[in-house]
């Protein structure tokens, strides 16, 4: 995968003792993390509620000797799993248009680059309105720097199944993109 | 469609087996029609990225104004706070200031009155007395409709000859006595010899000279006047 592929093999034993795991966890998968719940629909602050929680799961997880490979893994589907428990707040924000949003987005920038980037952005945003839910998860945790067979652990479904909706998903967002 | 362009978003994420990665790229180097596909899948790609940061920066951004509107804001606040400032501080330490200078520049003048024929000494010594009286004003705080008035100096048409125009900071007076007194600058005392100015015998001999100056409510001079004064016959004057 191109990118940000996140330097986790996540073999913990190669970690010092348990504190310092999740310390190093943390900082390298917080954000992360916090980028692919505010995407689902979550707000900020919920955001950062689940992520707690996650991470003192994790310290109870590998305190009470849970199993430490793909700890990634498990983490996205801790916090996936909460997210959804949110339910009522799930499909708010990245299904919907972020129209009024994209405006403060790009305050900064020049006018002209200013209302390509929108016009962009929303074009985009229109394409992905198209996407089937598996397939926005599936890109949003791909473009967190998940392997396949990750994406597959933290929605449950196979690998394969993971690599045909990224591929679907991909070619329906270029012929809306790219037109 | 080719045979290969069900695998390239696979081969992009890295995502194929050894043997089906050499056959794709070695596709790719013979098939325009793949390459496009795979900068197309590659530029959706970034754009869903960019997207997705996008999402993210609105959705953790602090609730309230935008930057831009935040910065003219507080820029805006600070300029009228600094206007306030500069509008209610100017004048009171501009008029505080002023009576201790006239009167430090009434008696530096005097002294070299004295040392001189004494032709200007009872001009001089209205001076003072406008001073004195003044200095208690000041200190009552009826400040705010001193500002912007004119006040007097005086300058004698007869210096010492051959001496050029010249602008001379003279030391600082002694104390005050009182705790409450006001902070006092050094004056500045122009001396402008009337040889500069006119030719010589233009005026008869007991001339004066009053230099009005003005000064505005900022500090600045706004207006600066001689007018000719015969010793003797002093003018009352309607100034402070």
């Amino acid at each position: 995968m191109s990118g940000e592929s996140l330097p986790l093999g996540l073999s913990l034993p190669r970690f010092g003792t348990r504190t310092r795991e999740a310390t190093v966890l943390y900082q390298e998968l917080r954000k992360p993390l916090l980028r692919y719940l505010v995407c689902l629909g979550l707000l900020a602050d919920e955001a950062q509620d689940v992520v707690q929680d996650v991470f003192v799961k994790l310290h109870r997880h590998l305190a009470q000797g849970g199993s430490q490979e793909n700890i990634r893994s498990w983490l996205y589907r801790v916090a996936h799993n909460q997210a959804r428990n949110r339910q009522k707040s799930y499909d708010r924000r990245f299904v919907a248009s972020l129209e009024g949003e994209i405006d403060t987005i790009l305050d900064e920038k020049t006018p002209e680059r200013a209302m390509l980037e929108k016009e962009r952005l929303r074009k985009v945003g229109r394409a992905i309105h198209l996407l089937t839910e598996s397939e926005r998860e599936c890109l949003l945790l791909r473009s967190g720097g998940l392997r396949y067979r990750e994406i597959g652990e933290v929605l449950g479904i196979p690998t394969s199944t993971v690599c045909d909706t990224v591929e679907r998903a991909i070619k329906k967002l270029a012929e809306k993109c790219n037109v | 469609m080719c045979d290969f362009s069900g695998k390239l978003v696979a081969w992009m994420d890295g995502e194929l087996r050894e043997s089906d990665t050499v056959d794709v790229e070695r596709h790719l180097s013979a098939c325009g029609e793949c390459r496009e596909l795979l900068a197309s899948y590659e530029q959706a790609s970034g754009a869903f990225k960019a997207f997705c940061e996008a999402t993210f920066t609105a959705g953790t951004r602090q609730p309230g104004l935008p930057r831009q509107a935040l910065v003219a804001y507080v820029a805006a606040g600070v300029a009228a706070a600094v206007a306030i400032a500069v509008l209610l501080l100017s004048p009171l330490e501009r008029v505080a200031q002023t009576p201790a200078r006239l009167e430090s520049a009434a008696g530096t003048m005097h002294a070299a009155e004295e040392g001189a024929n004494g032709r200007s000494v009872e001009a001089l010594a209205a001076i003072r007395a406008r001073a004195e009286t003044a200095l208690p004003a000041v200190r009552a705080g009826n400040i705010a409709n001193m500002a912007g008035r004119t006040y007097a100096s005086q300058v004698s048409p007869k210096q010492s000859p051959g001496s050029q125009r010249q602008i001379t900071p003279t030391p600082e007076p002694a104390p005050r006595q009182s705790a409450d007194a006001f902070p006092v600058e050094p004056p500045i005392q122009i001396d402008i010899p009337a040889d500069a100015m006119f030719p010589p015998g233009a005026f008869p001999p007991g001339m004066t000279f009053s230099a009005d100056l003005t000064i505005s409510a900022d500090g600045s001079p706004e207006r600066l006047g001689l007018r000719p004064r015969l010793a003797g016959f002093e003018r009352r004057t309607n100034q402070p």
